[in-house]
């Protein structure tokens, strides 16, 4: 910025600018051979100028349509209807009557989802270079599907024209954000998969600092906010019984960044500075980054020195508390959602982080508290004593065998 | 089959509520463009505009219901994405407070005229590098204060006249009519200033 611009006063228009400005505004600004108003129109005219990038719309579109959507079905599932308006959810009703949406459907449109998200994200270098091809490609996907006559057409208005919910829409999102994603890939994939796991392993060395300073001004202790849970611990923005609320002291108390507990993967995850007051995240949704369940009365930073290099305190969001909080079956094994169910950073009591393409860490599931793993131990081995001695109990006893 | 008038926006939220479902996408299609470029405009942060352009339609289809079609789709579309623009950037807080605090003087009562036939605007057709007007643009934007530079895009992309925002926000007639005023005023200068600039940094 120039010196003199720092020390200028309050600009203000010319009486000929102003009076030009108010017919513009009024709509009675014709004139534009007059100099006055055609300057003024093209300086207005400036806050138009395109921006870097822009040009890769048609990803852009897709990715923000199939939220809208995705999100509708999503508040839908969770019994909150009151978003919807009617046409939309009998719309919605029919679809999922119809095709059985199913929630590992939302999963892969998730992950479709983040690889388009790609095409829209990466430097406007390669942007450029990708886009004619993105926009051939949705292109040829559309005109091929515009050219089937609509199947399963789930509504018929008796205006026609374009008033109809097909299943080809929802195929045709599908289908060009698996080509996008696949035309994408080859050139973007291992940047940009490079470039979120570096920045979310460098998040988890941040919070290893925080977490240290945190304690050494808190005897020792890992961040805790909540004196005790009344409830679910899941229960994400409820910071009276929350887990989450337990980390979110970091924040909070100006240890990190919001930033630095958003994982790049995560495009819900909440950043910036938290405002006055906050004590949580509001939803599982924004949440990046699961922390170790406090237990009551916290824990200590220096518990016996061989095992804190084995207690994870951190690590990418966990699979099975978000399937459990959802309703859904959970997988104890599953990969973290936030790099692709690839793996997962883990960040230990001792500070170090690293890369574990397995949630069972040295014999541990981290997703799980141990009593439950014991479980499922003692049920798959149980599955493991089929001998094949066994006998059907009765007539109408289902068993098959080789 | 051709159709040479293009049906409106609210024709087409409305196809929209009547759960025609490709109508949506003709609407985030048709504001790709200018809403991508406002809030870019208005936080300043490519990603972040990115973020909140998605946030924007993920708004507009949740409350669809609460939408009355007889007012326009435009400025309520606008009004939406600005207010996630002005909540982005608070969250951001103190962050930006050295850039915001940087701009057009102060408030000292004295005041110096903008005469636009002394500012140097490009002409849509002159033959401007695209990259480069685009850092110009937000750079002189950059320097406005916030509530000047919403004002300014509001207006720009909202399309609404002084009367249709003293109504939109409740406030006198001649208060919209000052704050432009000031607002225009601010980036003619801020505009002049950014391409004064710019010989020098390629000497």
């Amino acid at each position: 910025m120039s010196e003199l611009d720092n020390h200028n006063p309050t600009p203000r228009l010319s009486e000929a600018d102003a009076a030009a400005l108010d017919r513009l505004m009024d709509g009675r600004s014709d004139d534009r051979a007059e100099e006055r108003s055609r300057r003024l129109a093209d300086l207005l005219g400036l806050l138009g100028t395109a921006v870097a990038g822009e040009s890769d719309r048609a990803a852009r579109v897709s990715v923000t349509d199939i939220r809208a959507r995705r999100e509708a079905v999503r508040a839908a599932e969770a019994g909150d209807q009151s978003i919807l308006c009617d046409a939309d959810a009998a719309a919605l009703d029919q679809w999922m009557g119809e095709t059985g949406l199913q929630d590992a459907e939302l999963a892969r449109l998730d992950r479709q989802e983040s690889l388009a998200t790609l095409a829209i994200r990466g430097p406007a270098a390669e942007a450029r270079s990708r886009e004619a091809l993105i926009e051939q490609t949705l292109a040829a996907i559309a005109s091929a599907e515009s050219g089937r006559e609509g199947r399963m057409r789930m509504d018929d208005y008796p205006e026609a024209g374009g008033s109809r919910f097909r299943m080809s829409d929802l195929i045709s999102i599908a289908a060009m954000l698996l080509i996008v994603a696949s035309v994408a890939l080859p050139a973007m994939q291992g940047v940009s998969r490079y470039r979120e796991q570096a920045a979310c392993l460098s998040n988890m060395q941040v919070a290893a600092r925080a977490f240290g300073l945190y304690a050494g001004s808190n005897a020792d202790m890992l961040p805790m906010a909540a004196a005790g849970f009344g409830g679910s611990w899941m229960d994400v923005g409820q910071p009276g019984r929350s887990n989450s609320a337990n980390l979110f002291t970091l924040p909070r108390e100006g240890y990190t960044r919001l930033d630095d507990l958003a994982c790049p993967t995560n495009p819900y995850a909440l950043r910036g500075n938290p405002e006055a007051g906050m004590m949580d995240w509001s939803s599982m949704k924004e949440l990046s980054y699961s922390y170790r369940v406090m237990p009551d009365g916290g824990l200590r930073m220096t518990i016996a020195v061989p095992t804190t290099t084995r207690v994870v305190v951190m690590a990418d969001r966990s699979p099975v508390t978000l399937r459990a909080s959802r309703g859904e079956v959970i997988y104890p094994e599953e990969n973290s959602p936030n790099h692709a169910s690839r793996g997962q950073h883990v960040l230990r009591l001792d500070g170090s982080a690293s890369w574990a393409t397995s949630p069972v860490i040295e014999g541990d599931n981290i997703w799980l508290p141990r009593h439950i793993e014991e479980m499922l131990h003692e049920v798959r081995s149980r599955l493991g004593l089929i001998t094949g001695t066994e006998m059907p109990a009765s007539e109408t006893d289902a068993f098959v065998g080789p | 089959m051709s159709d040479p008038v293009q049906p409106s926006d609210e024709a087409v939220f409305e196809r929209f509520l009547d759960g025609d479902a490709a109508a949506y996408r003709t609407l985030i299609e048709r504001y790709h463009d200018d809403l991508l470029r406002f809030l870019t405009r208005l936080v300043g942060d490519r990603t972040a505009a990115e973020d909140l352009f998605q946030e924007t339609f993920l708004q507009i289809h949740q409350s669809a219901h609460t939408f009355d079609t007889s007012r326009r789709f435009r400025p309520w579309l606008f009004t939406i994405a600005a207010n996630k623009g002005r909540d982005y950037l608070r969250k951001r807080g103190r962050q930006r407070t050295v850039e915001l605090s940087a701009p057009i003087g102060g408030s000292d009562g004295s005041a110096s005229f903008v005469d636009l036939l002394e500012v140097d605007v490009p002409s849509p057709d002159a033959a401007m590098d695209a990259t480069e007007q685009d850092r110009m643009v937000q750079s002189a934007l950059s320097r406005l204060q916030p509530a000047l530079r919403e004002v300014l895009l509001l207006a720009y992309f909202q399309r609404l006249s002084y009367q249709q925002i003293a109504d939109d926000l409740g406030i006198p007639l001649g208060t919209v009519k000052s704050r432009m005023h000031a607002a225009v005023a601010a980036f003619a200068r801020s505009w002049q200033a950014v391409t004064r600039e710019k010989p020098e940094r390629a000497d």
